[in-house]
Order: structure tokens, then sequence, then C-alpha cells
């Protein structure tokens, strides 16, 4: 292979920001929290599962990303169906990778619009414009008219929603265009520690929140943390196969895990660089914004001010709704709300910029395109992808279809290909080798068996399990098995008082589209890499 | 919340010191290569 490497990281630290910054995103703040929260699967059970699942899948996925993705690098490979391509030398080993093509790319269509939300309510919170007084209406008004989501079409046009989403795709690109050193790792170098000191800022906001409303003294921010965190019964929760099915899938989103992002960053790396302290530093990283700094900040805010009522709606409710209510009713609140949209913007551009590079990664080497044309391809179809998920926006369907295809099933799906790509074809003795190259630490051994055994296992059984509960509609019940259709899968085929929609049908179609197209650009990359 | 908070915010300092204190990448360059056995003979 004597094809020139032009782009690499240029500090350990700084790749080791950029996966974390990757990992860390809005899940981290809003969806976490109210996981824990849950009376029926959350609490200490839920807390349980999710660390068994960090340590049986999280970790060891993580590590075999980092470890893939670095043997690719010196094969000359920096994205999915390359490195694919790599490891397993058939003509079909490519096609394996179309996942971490389309996955980033399809999430990105999506997730940047929510970014800028983010952005618009950090600057609507800084200018004051989010103080609507002590009612919940006039806040959900706001959502609803930042989102479009009572009407289709309904923020285009001069609006400031939709200059703030122009705004933020245009940025994410320009960043994208500087490069890998120049650009992600510069963002991310800078971002993740602010982040950090925000979060900080607002962590001792709330704790110092003590009884906002006196006449209430059971509504503290005390009562609140142990409304989140109180154990409940905690045999009976571990039962639940629900409660596993939530936790191991926090997991899996929060850590960017079989998202086509890690592997394509950890190829970068030299030979020698380490990816196991690196993969288990960026792992912490994101644990700690997620369980040290968002488990502590939203909930027990929200629930000061309005109650357990108020944590129950759903990330996006607790996020738009609820948080600029909480903030509005506190001194200084347009700051502190402010900051809080700021630190949402800034985990979701450091998310949403790892989403392009894949992308970017994928044109350069498959294609032969430069960076110019590489960028202007990706920002056309992304686009086109973004588009859709602006223009219908009402009940925000396009959006909610493109993230259960792409973002829920297609990230299970890859995560568990990973996994068997890396024991069946590339080996796990010779995968435990590569992974302790250069390592600055070792794996402790047991982890080679749960690589081998348990983390397949145990991936397959919730993917299965995620699948019959969101596609077939299960119950997740064992005694007494019950199968009602969903609502994507509703929205799709249609059903008794569920009529299909037509813009989950076109989204749907799109998505294939999207993946047919993607499969044909292997197919001519192929042909260019067996040429090589 | 104790243990949870505090065992993600200790493993995250750990790792932070390892990485920050770890190898630099100048200690790459300062080992000495192992002398091959046919060099050894051909010498």
């Amino acid at each position: 292979m004597t094809q020139k490497k032009t782009e690499a990281w240029s500090s350990k630290i700084g790749v080791i920001m950029a996966v974390a910054g990757s990992a860390v995103g809005l899940g981290n703040f809003l969806r976490f929290p109210g996981l824990v929260a849950d009376k029926e699967t959350g609490g200490g059970a839920f807390l349980i599962a999710y660390f068994i699942s960090l340590l049986v899948v999280g970790l060891p996925i993580c590590w075999v990303e980092w470890t893939l993705g670095r043997f690719g690098g010196t094969q000359g490979y920096n994205s999915s169906p390359g490195i694919f391509h790599a490891i397993i030398r058939k003509p079909w080993g490519k096609y394996l990778g179309l996942l971490g093509f389309i996955i980033p790319v399809g999430v990105y269509f999506y997730y940047v619009v929510i970014e800028s939300w983010c952005l618009g309510y950090a600057w609507s919170s800084f200018t004051g414009g989010l103080d609507l007084g002590k009612d919940s209406a006039p806040y959900a008004a706001h959502f609803a008219q930042t989102t479009g989501l009572k009407a289709d079409g309904a923020i285009l046009g001069l609006s400031a929603p939709f200059l703030f989403f122009i705004g933020v795709f245009i940025l994410n690109f320009v960043i994208i265009y500087r490069g890998l050193s120049k650009g992600i790792e510069f963002i991310c170098n800078w971002g993740m520690p602010l982040l950090i000191v925000i979060a900080l800022v607002l962590l001792v906001r709330v704790l110092t929140l003590g009884t906002p409303d006196p006449a209430k003294p059971e509504l503290s921010v005390w009562n609140g943390l142990g409304y989140m965190w109180n154990p409940h019964d905690i045999a009976q929760g571990l039962s639940n196969p629900a409660v596993w099915l939530k936790a191991a899938s926090q997991i899996f989103f929060t850590l960017s895990v079989g998202f086509g992002v890690i592997i394509t960053y950890a190829s970068y790396l030299k030979k020698n660089d380490d990816v196991v302290l690196s993969g288990l530093t960026a792992t912490a990283a994101n644990e700690f914004c997620e369980v040290g700094l968002g488990g502590l900040i939203t909930v027990p805010a929200a629930f000061a001010f309005l109650g357990a009522s108020a944590v129950a709606g759903g990330t996006f409710a607790l996020g738009f709704n609820v948080l600029p209510q909480v903030f509005a009713g506190m001194p200084y609140g347009h700051l502190f709300g402010g900051l809080f949209f700021t630190l949402l913007f800034i985990a979701a551009i450091t998310s949403s910029l790892s989403m392009l590079q894949p992308g970017i990664a994928f044109l350069e080497e498959g294609l032969g395109l430069d960076r110019r044309g590489s960028v202007a391809l990706l920002g056309l179809v992304t686009a086109v992808g973004c588009t859709l998920v602006v223009w219908f926006s009402e009940g925000l369907k396009a959006l909610s279809t493109v993230d259960f295809w792409i973002g829920d099933i297609g990230i299970f799906l890859q995560g568990t290909l990973l996994i068997y790509v890396f024991n069946f074809a590339f080996g796990t003795e010779r995968g435990w080798t590569e992974a302790h190259h250069g390592a600055d630490i070792r794996i402790p051994r047991i982890f080679k068996f749960v690589i081998r055994w348990v983390s397949p296992a145990f991936l397959t059984a919730i993917f299965a399990m995620f699948v019959l509960k969101n596609v077939a509609g299960w119950n997740l019940s064992f005694t007494a098995p019950l199968f009602t259709p969903t609502e994507p899968i509703l929205d799709l085929v249609g059903g008794p008082n569920h009529p299909a929609s037509g813009v989950a049908r076109l989204t749907a179609f799109f998505l294939l589209l999207f993946g047919l197209f993607s499969a044909l650009l292997i197919h001519r990359a192929g042909k260019r890499w067996d040429a090589r | 919340m104790l243990i949870s908070v505090g065992g993600v915010t200790a493993l995250f300092v750990w790792c932070l010191h390892k990485v920050l204190t770890g190898k630099k990448p100048s200690d790459h360059l300062a080992h000495v290569e192992p002398v091959e056995q046919a060099d050894l003979e051909k010498r």
C-alpha cells in the first residue's frame, strides 16, 4: 500500500478529546437523567444494568473499534468500507462497512437540526427571549415555533430558526473543510474543556438552589437528587427486560460505538500509538460527563422548581420545555439558561463534526476526491437529507423516522457486526495482540473472554430484544407476551386507527435510495482499491 | 449516587493522569534497535 497519508492527529490528547467530543452529546445531559429518574425502569437497578452493560458491551466494543480503526489506517484506509475491505480481503467485505458510512451521515440529517435548536435557545436565553413566565404553555409554544412542530414547512423562509439552522449547517462544513487537526481537533481541544467548565458552573448553581419555593419545602434540590438516585427495588428491576434494554441502549448510544466514527478517528493514529488507554480515557470522559455532570444537573433542577411530574416528559420536553421554565424561575436565569444551551450546543457540534468525517474519509479514499470535492459532495447529500427533516417538521415525523431506522436500528446492527468481524474475521487473538501494540496500559485478561464470547452473546440478545420490542411491538413480558405494531411500523404500513404516514414513507424511501447510492459508491471504490 | 458519580470521576481523573504523565513521543525515538541475529553473524 503506497497511498500517502495526508491527515493525522497532532497529539494524543487531541484524539481523545475528539472521540470524547463525539460521544458526549445531548443524550448525556437530557436522555440519561430521564432514564435514571424513571420510576418503573430507573433507579439503582438501571444503574447496575448500565454499568454492567458498560463493562460487557461499551468498553469492549470501544477497544474493538479503536483497534480495527488503527489497523485499517496502517493499511491506508480511513473509512469503514475501506477498513472492512482491508480486514476481510473478500469482494463482499467492503459492503460490511456500508453502515459505517450511512449511519453517521444519516444521523447528521437530523442531529444538525437539533443542534441549531440549541444555538437558537442559547441566543434566546442570553437575550432574555426565553423569559416567558411561570406558565408552561408559552414554553411549549416557543418549542413548536422553533421546530415547526405544528405544520410542515413552518420554519422555512427568513425565520430565526431557519437562519440558525443554515448557520449551523455551514459552520459544520467550514470546520470540517479545515481538516482533521485544524478543524475537528482544534474545536474539540477548546470545546471539551469549555463544556466541562460550563457544566461545573451549572452544577454548583443547581446544588446551591436549596428550596426555591419556601412554601413547598418538599421541592428541594436534595429531594430532587433523592428522587433521581435513590435505589428502587433492585431485584425486581434487574428481572425486568425493559431495564436491561434501556441500560444497554443508553450505553450503546452514549459511547458512539457502532457509529462508524471511532473506527475512522482511530485510523488516523500511527502504528505505535496507544489505543487501550486512549479508548478508556475517552470512555471515562463520556461517563464523567453523563453520570457525574448530566446526572446531577437537569433532573434535580427540574424537580426543585416543578416537581416530579416535570421530569417525565422525555428528552425534548425536559430540555426545551421544562428547563427554560426552570431557568426563568431562578436569579440570573437568562445567564444560566444561556450557559446550559451553550453547553448543549458545544456537546452537539463536537458530535456532528464527528458524523461528517467518516463520509469525508470515504469520499476521499473511495472516489479519489480532494478535500474540496468531498466536502462539496457530502454537503450536497446532507443538504438534501436535512431539507427533508426541516421541511417535514409536523410532529417531527421525518426526524423520528430517520432516528428510528438509522439512529436506533442501524447503530445496533453495526455494533453487532463490528464485534463479529473482530472475533471471526480479524481473529480475537490477533486483535488482542494488535490492541496491545504500543499500549500504555494492558487490558485485564478477563476482557479477552468477554470480547470473544460475552459481548457478542449479550449484544445479540439485546439487539433481538430491541427489534422485538420496537419493530414487532413485544410488550417485553415472557409470561404474557403480546405483540402490538409500533408507531414506526404503523407509519409505513398503516393499521386500524393509524393511517400510514406519507412523510414517513417518503423518508424511508429516501433512506433506501441513500443506502443504494452509498452501496454503488462502495462498489466503485472497491474497483479503485483493487487496482491499487 | 456517591458510588456511581465517585466511581466515574475517579476513573476519569486516573485516566487523565495516566495520559498526561505517560510516555512521550520522544520515548519512541530514544530506544535502541535490537540487533538481529543475522546482522550479528554478518558482523
